[in-house]
C-alpha cells in the first residue's frame, strides 16, 4: 500500500476516533437530542391545548363568518343591548321551517350571548320573520361560541337613517400562558329596511 | 500538535454539529408549519372579502350604468353598453356578460337581467337583477342584486309620530296619531296616547300601558326606519331671495322690519348683526310680527321666533325649509336650528301641513334640535301644523304646545300639557328630493359560480 492523498490516508488509516472524543461527542449529542425530545413532548403535551385553542378560534371565525353573511344580506337587524342581535335575513329553506327546498327565504334569526361566571357563549336560532321574539314556530336553538370573554359582543348604530352598521367583537381568555385572542369584524346591511315601520 | 488537531476535520465537531443542525432544521420546521397553518384561515377570510367586494364593485358598475340613464327612459330592458337580452326561459332575459380586471388583479363578471312582460299584461315593475361575480386569486364569491326604481319615500304611512330612539312623553301630554319608534315610550302620568303604538323589539311602553279616553290603543313591537333628507341643490338653488319682497313682513312698517333679520339685512333693508348667513329671525315686539310665505323652497341654518312672531303660509302656497347640515352652517358644537319661543306659530293658511315642510338634513357628529315652546293658546286648536321631519335631529315640543301635522325625528320629546296631532294629509305626505333613479332592492349571497350556457345566471341564488 503506497501512501496517496491525506484523504486516502485517512480512509485506509485504522485510526478512529480517541474514547475521548467518542465520550464528548456522545454526551453533546445526547444533550442536542435530550432537547429536541423536551421540545418534542413539550408540543405534544400541549398539543391538546393548542387544539381546543385553534378549536375555539375556527369557532368564532366561524359564527364571525355566518354572521357578516347574514348581516350583509339582512335588514331591520335590531339590538337591545350588546348582547342580542335580531335580523331579518336570508337563510335556507329548510333551515328555516320550509317543507321543500329552494332557494333562500327571510328569517328572523336571533343571536343571544350569555354571561356565566367568567366565560360567556352565544346561541342563534331561526324564527318565522313574523316573530319579534323567539316562541312557537322556531327552530331549535344552536350553539353559535362559547368559551368568550365576554357576552358584550354587537355594536349596532341604528341611530343614522338607511342602512345600519353591526359591529362584532368576539373575545377569547388568555390561557396557559398565550394571550388573549380578540376575532373582530364589522358589516354594514346591504338590504334596505323593509317599509317604515314595520 | 495542539494546533494541527485543531485544525484537522476529524473528531467530535462533525457529527456533533450535523446533529445540531438536524434538530434545530426539525423544531424550525415544526413552526413554519404551525405558522401556515394558523394563517391560512387568515388569508382565506382576506380573500374571500375581497372577492366580495369585487363582485359588490361590477354589480355597483351595473347599476351606475342604468342609473346614468333616467329610469323612465328606454334604458330599461336595453342592454348597456351593448347587447341583446336572451330569454332564459323562466321569465326573465338577460344581457351578455360584462367583464374587467381591476389593478389588484381581482376580476369580476357580471350579468343584467329584466322581467319579461306577459303577453296581456301591462309591462312590470322597472326592476333588473344583477347577477355579479368576483374572483381573487381563485376564491370566487356571487351576489344576487336587484334594483328597482325608486323615485319617493312616504316616511309617515304608517305612523305620523316618530321618534328614531325614543318618544318621551311628560305628564299630561296628548298623542293622537299612531306612534313608532326604535326605543322606548316613555310615559310620565296622565298622558293620552289615542293611536297605535310601535316599540322596538323588546322595547315597551314605560309607564304604560297606554291610555285614551277617546279609543283605544295597541302597543306592538317592531323595526322603524327613516330616510336621510335629500336636499339636492337647495343650498345654492332655492328662493330665499325672496325675502323680503315677495314674502312681506307685517305690519308694513318700519317698526316691524326692523324685528326681522335674514343673512345679515331686516327687511328694513339695513345691515343686521343679529342674524347670521341663512338665519332667519322674527323678534318679539310689542305689536305682534309675521312673516307670509308665498311658496318656494328655502336653505336655512336656523330659523328662530321670539315671542309673539309668526309664520304664515299663504293659501295654496307650498313652503319647505331646508335646515342645512351643522357643519354645512360652520356650526361646531349642537345648534338648535329651530327655536320658537312661546305664543309663537307657523300657520298653514287654508292649506294642509304638507303645505309646510321643514326638512333638517342634521348630522351624526353635531347634535341639532327643534324646539317648539310654550304656547299659550290653548284654544285654538293646531296653531301650528305642517310637517317636521329630521331623522337626525331631537325634536321638542315644550309645555301647553299644540302641534298638527306629522313629525319624524331622532327623537320626540314632549314636555308637559302638550298636544301632538296627525292627520291623514300629512301622513300621506312624499319626502322631496328623491329623484327617478334605480336603488338597491333586494341583495343576497349566491352559492356556486356563475352557470354558463342557458341556465339562468341567478341559478343558486
Amino acid at each position: 500500500m503506497s501512501p496517496g492523498s491525506r484523504t486516502e490516508r485517512r480512509l485506509w488509516s485504522e485510526r478512529g476516533f480517541t474514547l475521548v472524543e467518542m465520550l464528548i461527542a456522545t454526551t453533546l449529542g445526547l444533550l442536542v437530542i435530550g432537547a429536541a425530545v423536551t421540545v418534542f413532548t413539550a408540543g405534544i403535551r400541549s398539543q391538546p391545548t393548542i387544539d381546543q385553542r385553534a378549536a375555539q378560534i375556527d369557532q368564532a371565525r366561524s359564527m364571525s363568518d355566518r354572521i357578516t353573511r347574514e348581516l350583509r344580506q339582512g335588514s331591520n337587524a335590531s339590538s337591545i343591548n350588546p348582547s342580542q342581535l335580531m335580523i331579518l335575513t336570508y337563510v335556507p329553506r329548510t333551515a328555516c321551517g320550509a317543507s321543500t327546498a329552494g332557494p333562500d327565504i327571510r328569517c328572523r334569526v336571533f343571536y343571544s350571548c350569555t354571561q356565566s361566571g367568567a366565560t360567556a357563549s352565544c346561541n342563534r336560532i331561526e324564527c318565522p320573520p313574523a316573530l319579534l321574539v323567539p316562541g312557537t314556530g322556531c327552530g331549535p336553538t344552536t350553539i353559535a361560541v362559547t368559551g368568550l370573554t365576554t357576552n358584550q359582543v354587537f355594536t349596532f348604530s341604528p341611530q343614522t337613517p338607511g342602512q345600519a352598521y353591526v359591529g362584532i367583537r368576539l373575545e377569547f381568555p388568555a390561557q396557559n400562558g398565550d394571550d388573549a385572542i380578540t376575532l373582530q369584524d364589522g358589516v354594514a346591511l346591504r338590504n334596505p329596511p323593509l317599509g317604515g315601520p314595520s | 500538535m495542539l494546533i494541527a488537531r485543531a485544525r484537522e476535520d476529524g473528531g467530535f465537531t462533525l457529527p456533533v454539529v450535523l446533529l445540531m443542525v438536524l434538530a434545530a432544521f426539525a423544531v424550525a420546521s415544526a413552526a413554519v408549519l404551525a405558522s401556515f397553518s394558523a394563517q391560512s384561515g387568515t388569508i382565506r377570510d382576506y380573500q374571500s372579502k375581497d372577492a366580495f367586494a369585487t363582485a359588490e364593485a361590477g354589480a355597483h358598475e351595473a347599476m351606475l350604468r342604468y342609473n346614468a340613464t333616467t329610469v323612465s327612459g328606454d334604458s330599461w330592458g336595453q342592454c348597456l353598453p351593448s347587447g341583446t337580452p336572451i330569454s332564459d326561459g323562466a321569465g326573465w332575459s338577460w344581457c351578455p356578460t360584462q367583464q374587467a380586471q381591476l389593478p389588484d388583479g381581482s376580476t369580476y363578471i357580471y350579468r343584467v337581467g329584466f322581467p319579461q312582460q306577459v303577453p296581456g299584461a301591462p309591462l312590470p315593475a322597472h326592476t333588473a337583477q344583477i347577477i355579479s361575480q368576483g374572483s381573487t386569486n381563485g376564491v370566487t364569491r356571487r351576489i344576487d342584486m336587484t334594483i328597482r326604481s325608486a323615485s319617493s319615500q312616504t316616511p309617515f304611512s304608517s305612523a305620523g309620530i316618530v321618534g328614531l330612539n325614543s318618544i318621551n312623553l311628560s305628564s299630561n301630554d296628548s298623542l293622537y296619531g299612531n306612534s313608532a319608534t326604535n326605543g322606548d315610550v316613555t310615559l310620565a302620568g296622565n298622558d293620552q296616547v289615542c293611536g297605535n303604538v310601535q316599540v322596538g323589539p323588546g322595547r315597551n311602553v314605560v309607564g304604560g300601558p297606554p291610555t285614551c279616553t277617546t279609543g283605544s290603543s295597541t302597543v306592538t313591537q317592531g323595526v322603524t326606519s327613516l330616510p336621510p333628507v335629500n336636499q339636492g341643490d337647495a343650498p345654492t338653488n332655492n328662493q330665499n331671495g325672496n325675502f323680503f319682497s315677495v314674502n312681506p313682513v307685517s305690519p308694513a312698517n318700519k317698526n316691524a322690519q326692523r324685528r326681522v333679520c335674514f343673512n345679515g339685512r331686516n327687511a328694513a333693508g339695513e345691515t343686521d348683526t343679529s342674524c347670521g348667513a341663512r338665519q332667519l329671525k322674527l323678534t318679539n315686539g310689542a305689536s305682534g310680527v309675521t312673516l307670509t310665505l308665498n311658496g318656494g323652497n328655502y336653505s336655512l341654518c336656523s330659523l328662530t321666533l321670539q315671542s309673539g312672531t309668526s309664520i304664515y303660509v299663504a293659501n295654496g302656497a307650498k313652503v319647505t325649509i331646508y335646515f342645512d347640515a351643522p357643519e354645512a352652517c360652520g356650526y361646531t358644537s349642537a345648534a338648535t336650528q329651530l327655536s320658537m319661543a312661546s305664543n309663537t306659530s307657523i300657520q298653514v293658511n287654508g292649506g294642509s301641513a304638507q303645505n309646510m315642510r321643514l326638512l333638517f338634513v342634521g348630522s351624526d357628529t353635531i347634535p341639532t334640535t327643534a324646539t317648539m315652546s310654550s304656547n299659550t293658546i290653548q284654544n285654538v286648536a293646531c296653531n301650528q301644523d305642517f310637517v317636521i321631519y329630521g331623522p337626525r335631529t331631537d325634536i321638542v315640543f315644550a309645555s301647553n304646545s299644540y302641534f298638527c301635522g306629522a313629525v319624524a325625528g331622532k327623537t320626540v320629546t314632549s314636555n308637559s300639557n302638550t298636544t301632538v296631532k296627525t292627520s291623514n294629509q300629512a301622513t300621506g305626505y312624499t319626502l322631496p328630493g328623491w329623484v327617478d333613479h334605480y336603488a338597491i332592492d333586494d341583495f343576497r349571497e349566491c352559492t356556486g359560480t356563475m352557470p354558463t350556457g342557458t341556465a339562468p345566471p341567478s341559478s343558486g341564488c
